[in-house]
């Protein structure tokens, strides 16, 4: 754990910050929040949004009946309308030795976690880190709760949800120590997380995704039951999805499985192969239970994949709702 | 493979091993630190197979490259590499008969010549190949059966030396050819011969059932010699008695008969007479003029009572060195025995007495064993242990008698006919023909008036020893009765002639036999001819049997390459060959016969239990040792009954055109090029032989 004190402006750049502010981050499904905020509560009430109208039953209170259209139409009504709510977001942050993996330098003026500070690269947890921060910024600046869970082979790092100031201090915080280790078990980390959540929540996954899909489909599913809303970011370094390498390698497994001793250009078409099938499982599989997906190459800025993820949302949540 | 250069073919294969040293031992991986392996192992799993594959072909490529261009600059000798492909039985039928015995230019011989060339051919051969040999020579026979011990054959080769015997190249083909049952085997079968006149019979076609067997044979051949030795042979020796030397009768001319082949140019030389001891007899200058051919030499020689005696004829050493001795036995006695077939009469006016009993009168008189059966019986008991049967009375012999007669014939019998001079008519003349199986007929009619013999009698079969006697003896002679005989093929001779020149006696051998039979047209009898009284009929008699029998068992006449028939003299007895011939005993079978052929030259001796030894001369036919050559188109004629037989100088000339020469740099530039198409291929493997990619690589984002 680093001990030089953490400054949180390092870990959200200007021109992400400036890229996020035109978006809100909503949930697609109805979200119960705990106090009122920009999303819309099965929970109607008192709100300023007008839901529906429903015949008056005689004995019930007249706060609500609707003395204009009683007036055009001689008949009662009783006005219905929709509570709008918080919402309770959720990251879920994959912190196994797969995701140390880097080729590329640390990028300036970033405050680093101790992944990347140990190789002085710009790790795939890195990256994980500052696509976090962004997100927890736009909820909180959405007055949403968030909360951060980071997992290897269980749960190994907890912040609670909250939409307080120091919320995004702490997460920050989580992120820089926590170490980079083990090997992911999805798995296992999304049962504990549903074991601790007590309302419908939206959850972020970042991770690699380099293991068998059949746990995340089980996880997946089961967030589905729960009728949790579900986003999955693949973050990737570029020479995972490129495979720009020449020569007889040995490849070290991070995770510790066997090495492996390869020509690179020989392996290269049926590696781009491998990946290329195994990312469209994983899209439809998540596409098949309504969620969506995103690839991140870690190479790239985080801002633009996350609004163009934040604008797909939107585009889709619009075309909801005039259905 | 065989190189010009070995030292470079080394070099070659020392470099030829870099590449595997590089592959194996120095591809060292960079390490290279990976997230996952997971869809590393995935695309492996696809890749593995073809990887190692790819490897291993590029390996294989390196070599290739790399050992071409080292065997290419090495020049490897194209034709020994050519003929490693032949994978099939090499058969080599080696004549060695009297014919390889033939000097060469050089002092060699023929055989020599032939010796060097296989086994040089043998070492050059494809070490899995099997070879064999079959040697030519009577009695043809497998040298060595097909091996792939060549050493072996090489050093059962080397041993060979020619053989006074006739060559057998028929039944030598009959052992090489595979048999009917294994005929779709393949094999080649080469023919080494001079193919002189002596080594084939061309007038003898192969036997039809070798075609059958020719299916898969490569046959070849060695090309008929063609050059003309200079060369003299001893060709044929007799003995006979002289006109005006009758009273002694141990007085001999021996003749030789000598005959010259090649160039017929004025020469001279000389010929020496030796006895049985090597003792010079004799010697006779031998002059040949211009365009002359043959020639007769004689020299009187003079025989010791009771004593049998050796002589033989030695021409200086020529281009056949076989041909240049010949060895005659000279007897004076023979010890055959002789049935007489009349019928016995108690008559005792000489006016009335039988043939019969004027033949057995004239045949005992010589001491000879003779017995007298009745013509009748001869089917009921046919004679035993006899070598000359005289029929007398031939119309009382039966059909059963005239099968026994001509199997007596055919099994080297001499048998005598004489018309019965009873009967008016002779009817068993006229089937004569069919029932002896001779070429000698007869009429039934008998002719009467008074014939005389012709003053010049042929010298030919039974009575050629009399000579010029015979015209003497036949002088006084008178026939009143006669049966015309006729011949119907040349094998039939007559040995007397009447005035008119029809025969008064035939002689033939019967069909497909080795006895004799002689055929009179008259009768000893004196209704018949005054000869019973006559000078004549002793030694005509005592002839007929003697000489006869010496044609019959051909006594004076034996050949080397032949098995003995000797009668009954021999039956049971040994025949010893000549010390210097290195040669085992022969036995003979109560029939006078031997199963072992006689295969050397020499005088020969006959022991036998309780009689006296005899020697016999036995000599290389001849025809067998003659050196004239024949025409190759002669030759492949008589193979070409067979199969169509190539000869090896033009099958090595369409080998050399079908293939590289040693020295042709065009099979050293193919190499060059093989070797530029294996780095070529190499290096587009190399490059592109892995999987090319089928997608672009995965871009990030949503």
């Amino acid at each position: 754990m680093s001990t030089s004190p953490l400054r949180a402006e390092a870990y959200l750049a200007p021109e992400t910050l400036a890229q996020l502010s035109s978006f809100e981050l909503r949930a697609r499904m109805v979200v119960e929040g705990i106090s009122s905020g920009m999303h819309s509560s099965p929970k109607q009430g008192m709100a300023v949004e007008f839901a529906e109208h429903r015949p008056y039953t005689p004995g019930e209170s007249l706060r609500h009946l609707d003395w204009k259209m009683f007036g055009r139409s001689d008949k009662l009504y009783i006005k219905r309308y929709q509570q709008e709510t918080s919402l309770d977001v959720v990251i879920l942050v994959d912190c196994s030795n797969s995701m140390r993996f880097s080729t590329l330098q640390t990028k300036t003026g970033w405050g680093g976690t101790d992944a990347g500070r140990a190789t002085n690269q710009w790790t795939k947890f890195d990256c994980a880190a500052a696509i976090t921060v962004a997100l927890a910024h736009l909820c909180l600046q959405q007055r949403d709760r968030v909360g951060l869970h980071i997992f290897s082979d269980e749960i190994k790092s907890v912040v609670r949800r909250s939409g307080s100031h120091r919320q995004w201090k702490s997460m920050v915080q989580a992120l820089a120590t926590v170490p980079v280790k083990g090997v992911a078990n999805l798995s296992r980390a999304v049962d504990q997380l549903i074991a601790s959540l007590g309302q419908r929540c939206l959850i972020f996954v970042l991770s690699d995704f380099l293991y068998p899909l059949e746990s995340a489909y089980d996880s997946i599913a089961k967030l589905k039951f729960k009728g949790h809303d579900l986003v999955l970011a693949r973050i990737l370094d570029r020479a995972e999805l490129q495979f720009k390498l020449e020569g007889l390698r040995r490849f070290e497994d991070l995770e510790g499985a066997q090495d492996i001793e390869a020509d690179a250009d020989n392996i290269r078409a049926a590696y781009l192969e491998a990946l290329q099938k195994h990312d469209n499982e994983l899209e439809k599989l998540t596409r098949s239970f309504m969620f969506d997906i995103c690839r991140i190459d870690s190479h790239e800025s985080v801002g633009p994949p996350i609004t163009n993820l934040l604008g797909q949302r939107e585009t889709r949540n619009k075309l909801r709702r005039t259905r | 493979m065989i190189f010009e250069s070995p030292m470079l073919a080394l070099a070659a294969a020392a470099a030829a091993c870099i590449p595997i040293i590089l592959h194996l031992f120095l591809r060292r991986p960079k390490s290279t630190p990976w997230g996952s392996n997971f869809l590393l192992q995935i695309a492996l799993a696809q890749l593995q197979r073809r990887r190692r594959l790819d490897k291993w072909i590029l390996l294989l490529l390196r070599v290739l490259a790399i050992a071409l261009v080292g065997l290419a600059a090495a020049e490897p000798l194209a034709n020994s590499w050519v003929k490693q492909e032949i994978k099939k039985d090499r058969w080599i039928i080696l004549d060695d008969g009297a014919t390889s015995a033939e000097i060469q230019e050089g002092g060699s011989s023929v055989l020599d010549g032939f010796k060097q060339k296989i086994i040089k051919s043998i070492r050059l051969q494809n070490a899995a190949e099997r070879c064999g040999v079959v040697l030519a020579s009577i009695p043809a026979r497998l040298l060595i059966e097909p091996t792939t011990n060549h050493e072996a054959v090489i050093q059962a080769i080397s041993k060979l030396t020619p053989k006074e015997v006739p060559s057998d190249i028929p039944t030598a083909l009959e052992k090489a050819f595979p048999q009917i049952e294994n005929k779709s085997i393949a094999r080649s079968v080469e023919v080494w011969s001079g193919f002189r006149r002596g080594s084939v019979n061309l007038d003898v076609a192969l036997a039809n059932n070798l075609m059958n067997r020719a299916e898969q044979v490569a046959l070849t051949a060695t090309k008929p010699l063609q050059e003309k030795s200079k060369n003299v042979a001893l060709w044929s020796s007799s003995s006979f008695r002289s006109a005006g030397e009758t009273e002694d009768t141990n007085q001999r001319i021996f003749q030789v008969e000598l005959r010259r082949e090649g160039e017929l140019a004025p020469s001279a030389g000389q010929v020496l007479f030796q006895n049985i001891q090597n003792e010079a007899v004799s010697k006779s200058d031998m002059a040949w003029n211009e365009g002359v051919s043959e020639k007769k030499l004689e020299v009187f020689v003079r025989l010791e009572n009771d004593q049998q005696q050796g002589i033989q004829a030695t021409i200086p050493e020529d281009a056949q060195p076989l041909d240049n001795k010949i060895y005659f036995s000279l007897n004076t006695q023979d010890h055959s025995k002789v049935t007489i077939l009349g019928r016995k009469s108690l008559e005792q006016n000489i006016e009335n007495l039988p043939a019969a009993s004027w033949v057995l009168r004239a045949i005992e008189s010589t001491g000879k064993n003779v017995q007298e059966i009745d013509a009748q019986t001869i089917s009921i008991r046919p004679p035993l242990a006899t070598d000359t049967v005289v029929l007398t009375r031939p119309d009382l012999v039966d059909e059963a008698g005239w099968s026994w007669l001509q199997k007596f014939a055919r099994e080297g019998g001499v048998l005598v006919i004489t018309p019965a001079a009873q009967s008016p008519q002779q009817n068993w003349a006229v089937d004569i023909e069919r029932l002896l199986q001779i070429p000698i007929r007869s009429q039934k009619e008998i002719k009467t008036g008074e014939f005389r013999f012709a003053k010049k009698q042929p010298r030919t079969g039974p009575l050629a020893l009399l000579g010029a006697e015979l015209d003497v003896l036949c002088e006084p002679v008178h026939v009143y009765k006669f049966m015309p005989l006729e011949t119907t093929d040349a094998a039939a001779q007559s040995g007397l002639l009447f005035e008119n020149g029809s025969p008064a006696m035939c002689w033939a051998k019967p069909k497909n036999g080795s006895g004799i039979v002689v055929v009179f047209a008259f009768t000893p009898d004196l209704s018949w001819t005054d000869l019973p009284i006559k000078p004549l009929m002793v030694p005509l008699f005592q002839e007929i049997v003697r000489g006869g029998y010496a044609i019959a068992s051909e006594q004076q006449q034996i050949q080397t390459g032949s098995a003995l028939s000797l009668g009954s003299i021999a039956a049971g007895g040994v025949f010893i060959p000549p010390t210097q011939s290195g040669l085992g005993a022969i036995e003979i079978d109560e029939l006078g016969k031997s199963k072992s052929l006689v295969l050397a030259p020499g005088f020969w001796t006959l022991q036998k239990r309780n009689a006296p030894n005899k020697t016999f001369a036995v000599n290389l036919a001849p025809i067998a040792a003659s050196i004239q050559p024949l025409a190759p188109s002669a030759v492949q004629a008589w193979f070409s009954t067979v199969k169509p037989i190539q000869f090896q100088e033009d099958a090595q000339e369409i080998s050399a055109d079908n293939s590289w020469s040693v020295s042709d740099p065009v099979f050293s530039g193919t190499l060059f090029l093989c070797a530029l198409i294996c780095a070529l291929m190499e290096s587009i493997l190399s490059r592109w032989g892995s999987p090319k990619p089928t997608q672009q690589p995965m871009q990030a984002g949503a």
